[in-house]
């Protein structure tokens, strides 16, 4: 069993609050100043709020990773912006992709992934598929599906906790087993069930607090061997987003410690 | 810079009961608190002139609110108050700002001349004056020295008035003091609008505010607001808030540009 020692990265989701977006460069050092490995940064429809060009000069910068671009496809609508950034992005090796809307079904979402595959692997990429509540890709099960049909070694999946959790799609063992030949990305936050959390389904907050045990989905993680990133999700919750930062990398270094110390600890039978 | 930090008293009301004034202010100057605001309702307000003597504390500021039929209670407040020279008063004495408020503050404003007091106008949700706009207006109209505004971050945010830049803008020439509380919009929190919380905590980003602050020149008090919803122990939560807040000033006075925001994403 490998010692749970993943490298750890922000979404650059946590800088968006009700008073405005951060700048790239106050993101990327708050991130590097608390310690986290990486950020992911939101390209969202096409219309990303950060210059793409700065992502190539962020490591030497700031010493972070660039762990993902998070991108999201409307089929029917969009596709071609997000094609363009799949060409142009420099400073990058992961694409998350979440299929929110769709205007001609499933077959033309396979075509729009099918058109992506051959850019992707033109220019050295990979492209996660990002499952997302109230999105089309929503489940596990639905992007799994997706890999399966194209099995191309430059697709894979993000397993996000929260979405996971706030879709109820339950048996963690399970779906993390599905999910194994394909994973390439680990999100999670904490969460709790409750109307008056995101879309009215389930809250986000630091993963020290709500009712998703981190702690278990690390430890079933380290047991199928997962060695890649995981990243934080922030968003709604961030207040002043340095502290929430902070107090959300010690839980996960806090859970990766103990885990590291007494692994059994997690090796508890979980719901199916 | 460091600001100098006060408490509201209200952090002290808790279901439980209210602490004694000794006991608020004993926790306050042992966790490093500059100074504390009273409400008018406290039943001690007649040792407040010992408060710096014996605890090193500034009393801020009295919070009174004005509602009808309360008028001989803040005449009796203003004419007989002693160690503090600042009021912070909400004004509820309808659903929108009336006859009656201007009325009332013709009568308190000779009075605060008199007897060197400062009014701090102290929108609040759900009252009669609710909005920096509404403060503003009447600072206007009234054009008095004596007359001010205290900025409160929690009812701006709970208001949802929006525009910060420009509201601080209108609320410049007037400011007196600042209050702030972590919050989060949510039906479960004060009067159905948003949760009052200790500093670390919410989704109001204070840090931003601070800057924005900041960049105005604004060198005066810190008020951090407590209430009862904020539940639990009332020593930890004042010290969560002191260690956030000093950990935003720090950061701020680092790093300025980190409180500049881009555009409004939603």
């Amino acid at each position: 069993m490998n010692p749970m020692n993943n490298p750890i990265h922000a979404l650059d989701s946590f800088f968006y609050t009700s008073l405005g977006v951060y700048s790239f460069q106050s993101q990327c050092e708050m991130v590097a100043e608390v310690g986290y490995d990486a950020i992911t940064v939101a390209a969202w429809s096409g219309h990303p709020l950060t210059d793409l060009k700065l992502l190539p000069q962020v490591k030497e910068k700031h010493g972070l990773d660039v762990a993902a671009l998070y991108l999201v496809l409307h089929e029917g609508r969009n596709d071609h912006l997000v094609r363009q950034i799949i060409e142009s992005v420099e400073g990058v090796e992961l694409i998350e992709l979440a299929v929110q809307t769709s205007v001609n079904g499933v077959k033309a979402i396979l075509q729009s992934i099918e058109r992506l595959l051959p850019i992707v692997e033109r220019r050295g990429l990979k492209l996660a598929l990002y499952p997302h509540r109230n999105h089309v890709t929503e489940t596990t099960s639905h992007v799994v599906e997706i890999c399966r049909f194209f099995d191309h070694p430059r697709l894979g999946a993000v397993f996000n906790g929260y979405h996971w959790y706030a879709s109820q799609e339950g048996d963690l063992q399970g779906r993390l087993d599905a999910m194994k030949p394909w994973l390439m990305q680990v999100t999670t936050s904490g969460s709790t069930l409750s109307q008056l959390g995101w879309g009215g389904v389930a809250t986000m907050e630091p993963p020290d607090r709500g009712e998703l045990d981190n702690f278990a989905l690390l430890g079933a993680l380290q047991r199928m061997g997962y060695e890649g990133r995981i990243g934080l999700l922030g968003w709604d919750y961030c207040g002043d987003v340095y502290l929430k930062l902070q107090r959300s990398l010690n839980a996960m270094r806090g859970i990766q410690q103990r885990l590291a110390e007494h692994p059994t600890w997690a090796d508890i039978p979980l719901a199916r | 810079m460091q600001h100098a930090v006060h408490a509201m008293d209200f952090i002290f009301q808790t279901k439980l009961g209210t602490y004694p004034l000794a006991v608020q202010c004993e926790m306050l100057a042992s966790l490093g608190y500059q100074g504390i605001t009273v409400s008018s309702w406290s039943s001690e307000l007649r040792d407040l002139p010992k408060v710096k003597r014996e605890w090193g504390l500034d009393v801020g500021a009295i919070y009174a609110i004005y509602r009808q039929g309360l008028e001989a209670r803040l005449i009796n407040l203003f004419e007989t108050l002693e160690g503090c020279s600042s009021v912070e008063l909400a004004l509820h004495s309808g659903d929108r700002v009336q006859d009656h408020d201007l009325r009332m503050l013709d009568q308190l404003l000779p009075i605060c001349e008199r007897r060197g007091i400062q009014i701090a106008l102290y929108p609040h949700i759900r009252y009669g004056m609710q909005t920096t706009q509404e403060a503003v207006d009447l600072c206007e109209r009234f054009d008095h020295p004596n007359l001010g505004i205290v900025f409160n971050g929690y009812h701006w945010y709970a208001c949802q008035e929006g525009a910060l830049e420009q509201r601080l803008d209108a609320v410049m020439p007037w400011l007196r003091q600042v209050n702030i509380a972590g919050c989060r919009l949510s039906p479960l929190g004060w009067g159905g609008a948003a949760t009052i919380e200790p500093l670390d905590e919410g989704e109001m980003d204070n840090f931003v505010l601070l800057g924005a602050l900041e960049r105005r020149g604004y060198e005066g008090r810190y008020g951090f607001l407590g209430w009862e919803s904020m539940g639990g122990d009332v020593h930890g939560n004042l010290q969560r808030s002191l260690t956030a807040f000093r950990s935003m000033e720090e950061r701020l006075a680092r790093n300025p540009h980190w409180a500049l925001m881009t555009d409004l994403p939603r």
